[in-house]
């Protein structure tokens, strides 16, 4: 004798794999492709969109004559974090001014495949011991990082 | 329901080749701005002068080395408001001095401008090398607005 259950079972599992597949691509792909292309012809006719900027300087604190490294990297996305794509060759602009605004260091580089840029300087000996400011920039997108310079 | 199946699946290659083929359209759109850097500045010659105006290559600890920079807009477009700075790095690749200037430039128009810097009598002999670059503005200011007008340049200088 047949269990009752067998059949409804069955059917569960016949209809539900199938028909789920068929209406995630139906409901989802339509909308993947409207934001991409909305996103792409935004980004082709106003400039630099959706970017992201991860600023890093290799240390927190410093001492004065030591190399001061610092790592930009640069993102486009066009579905939030789901979908990131590196942008290369975008221009990098940083300048690093001490906190009561002076000067220190200003460079110009360009983003690699990666997205990549790496900037480098070396802290005078007679460097303030006091808090520094790296502030970077490319079209569309901006960020700013602080390390210390410490004599101890 | 064989049949029923083998059309939904064509529908669906069909949807996912369709989506493939957009996105990658989409990808290379969103692409071309970058790799089209072409900017509105070129930066023509940058020369090192004495205090006199004359060219030259070396110069004495005391004295001052004028760094002359000559830019060049794009023959298109409107005037361009630009910040100039002149950055140089001393023998030990030290920040030594860093000026800037702001100015706007016409359309095809050549502009030069110089900045001096007096080199410290306590200043390490040896190559210096002075960058140069032409900008927006400054990051801190403009933010997602800045942009580089032009490529930068560089030249260096001997101080004995």
């Amino acid at each position: 004798m047949a269990d009752p259950c067998d059949e409804p079972r069955e059917r569960v599992i016949e209809l539900a794999p199938g028909r789920v597949a068929r209406l995630a691509v139906l409901l989802l792909a339509p909308v993947i492709v409207a934001l991409a292309v909305a996103d792409s012809i935004r980004e082709a006719y106003y400039g630099p969109t959706r970017r992201r900027m991860q600023l890093t300087v290799e240390k927190q604190a410093y001492r004065p004559g030591e190399e001061v490294r610092i790592y930009v990297k640069i993102t486009s996305s066009i579905l939030g974090i789901l979908w990131e794509t590196p942008v290369g060759g975008a221009p990098v602009g940083v300048e690093v001014r001490g906190r009561d605004g002076s000067l220190v260091y200003v460079d110009q580089g360009a983003t690699d495949a990666q997205g990549l840029a790496e900037f480098f300087f070396k802290l005078p000996g007679n460097a303030l011991n006091t808090e520094y400011v790296v502030h970077a920039a490319s079209p569309g997108v901006s960020w700013e990082e602080a390390f210390g310079v410490t004599r101890e | 329901m064989s049949t029923v199946h083998g059309e939904a699946g064509v529908a669906m290659k069909r949807l996912l080749a369709l989506t493939l083929l957009l996105v990658s359209v989409s990808l290379l759109f969103q692409y071309s701005p970058v790799s089209a850097n072409t900017y509105p500045i070129t930066i023509t010659q940058i020369r090192t002068l004495d205090s006199q105006g004359t060219p030259r290559s070396s110069f004495a600890r005391g004295a001052t080395a004028v760094i002359e920079v000559t830019i060049q807009a794009a023959a298109y477009g409107t005037s361009v408001s630009y910040l100039l700075i002149v950055e140089i790095f001393d023998s030990n690749g030290i920040v030594a001095f860093i000026g800037f200037v702001s100015d706007s430039v016409a359309p095809a128009q050549i502009k030069t401008s110089g900045a001096g810097y007096s080199i410290p009598a306590s200043a390490p002999t040896g190559t210096y090398t002075a960058r140069v670059f032409v900008w927006n503005g400054w990051p801190s200011v403009m933010g997602p607005s800045w942009e580089a007008l032009a490529a930068p340049g560089q030249t260096t200088f001997q101080v004995t």
